[in-house]
């Protein structure tokens, strides 16, 4: 118990004289340094984790190829029910689907047929629907998108591409 | 282990001759760190000197807020440094001593720093240079605490905080009474 006072007073109170300049400056350095490393390395598990997919197999039925027409737009939620994501079919064969949380602040992002945009309208965020990505506004980057299957007539979600900046 | 400062307030006279010392001391700036304190006036005319106690753990110097006053390698606090001070008074209120004086015009503290340029080299701080009647001596520390003639007392309790001192202080010796000034058999107290 002495040991570790004597340790933190050591630490704390820069009074020795003949320990000044190791201190002051080396000392201060020494510290700044360490610091950054220890920071430096206490990221490294988030970005591990921040890269790893997140495997989801789950597949889930949306609607039948027949129900929307062409500029149409259909809610659904997927993986699960509180992911708010919007199925587009934007030509006759073409479909997509993006998840709905603006990448921005994480307003829900509506499909605008006549403009041919999905758009935020919280801070005038624009993005391509073709493929998600930010045509304009502040949203940092694009919607993530819904891998969508075909089957029996009926579109199915089977996965999320997070968008690559 | 080196020399530290004893005091044996029994052979005090009260001259104040460590005070004028420690104003000529050179670096003192004329400004006397030393204290001459008179015990109970009117009742006595017992005086007891008072300089710095160099504590092991000087509660000033870990006050401080700008780390101004600092301890030697050998352990004595030295007073404030010029360029650092900032007169806050801190190690005023934290020293049990009541040592740290604080000169308001120059906004700076100064309290006893051993005349270290004199005891460093070894040679007697101004006070005990001066002291006529050797209430306040220059010796050797290992010695003084272990193997003093006479009851001597470096640890001090503050309401459960123990607090080390290098500066010794020498206890009346009221058992034999072989030190200094005492009562003799027909005195009527």
């Amino acid at each position: 118990m002495k040991k570790i006072e004597e340790f933190l007073r050591s630490l704390t109170f820069n009074v020795r004289r003949d320990r000044e300049l190791d201190l002051n400056r080396r000392g201060f350095v020494a510290s700044t340094l360490a610091l950054m490393g220890v920071m430096f390395l206490s990221s490294t598990p988030l970005v591990v984790l921040s890269k790893r997919k997140e495997a989801t197999d789950l597949e889930m039925f949306i609607a039948n190829q027949g129900d929307l027409e062409v500029g149409d737009s259909v809610t659904f939620g997927y993986p699960k029910e509180s992911d708010p994501a919007l199925l587009i079919r934007i030509s006759e064969e073409e479909y997509r689907a993006y998840h709905i949380k603006c990448t921005h602040l994480m307003c829900p992002v509506y499909w605008d047929k006549d403009d041919g945009r999905l758009i935020c309208p919280c801070h005038h965020g624009f993005f391509n629907v073709e493929d998600g990505s930010v045509i304009a506004g502040p949203p940092p980057r694009g919607l993530p998108s819904i891998t969508l299957s075909f089957k029996n007539n009926g579109i199915y979600a089977v996965g999320v591409t997070q968008a690559q900046h | 282990m080196g020399k530290v400062l004893y005091i044996d307030y029994e052979r005090c006279i009260g001259c104040r001759a460590c005070i004028v010392g420690c104003e000529e001391c050179s670096g003192h700036d004329h400004m006397s760190r030393m204290f001459v304190d008179e015990l109970n006036p009117g009742e006595t005319v017992a005086t007891s000197p008072t300089p710095c106690m160099h504590c092991v753990t000087p509660a000033c110097a870990e006050s401080c807020p700008v780390q101004a006053i600092s301890i030697t390698a050998d352990g004595f606090v030295l007073s404030a440094s010029m360029e650092k001070c900032i007169g806050c008074k801190n190690c005023t209120y934290a020293c049990p001593f009541g040592i740290p004086r604080v000169d308001d015009v120059k906004k700076m503290m100064y309290k006893c720093d051993m005349c270290y340029d004199r005891t460093s080299k070894g040679t007697p701080p101004m006070c005990a240079s001066v002291c006529p009647t050797d209430t306040i001596q220059f010796l050797d520390e290992q010695e003084l605490k272990n193997h003093s003639p006479k009851e001597v007392q470096y640890q001090w309790d503050f309401g459960g905080t123990t607090i080390e001192t290098k500066t010794v202080i020498g206890l009346p010796d009221t058992r034999s009474n072989n030190f200094g000034y005492y009562d003799g058999e027909g005195v009527q107290s």
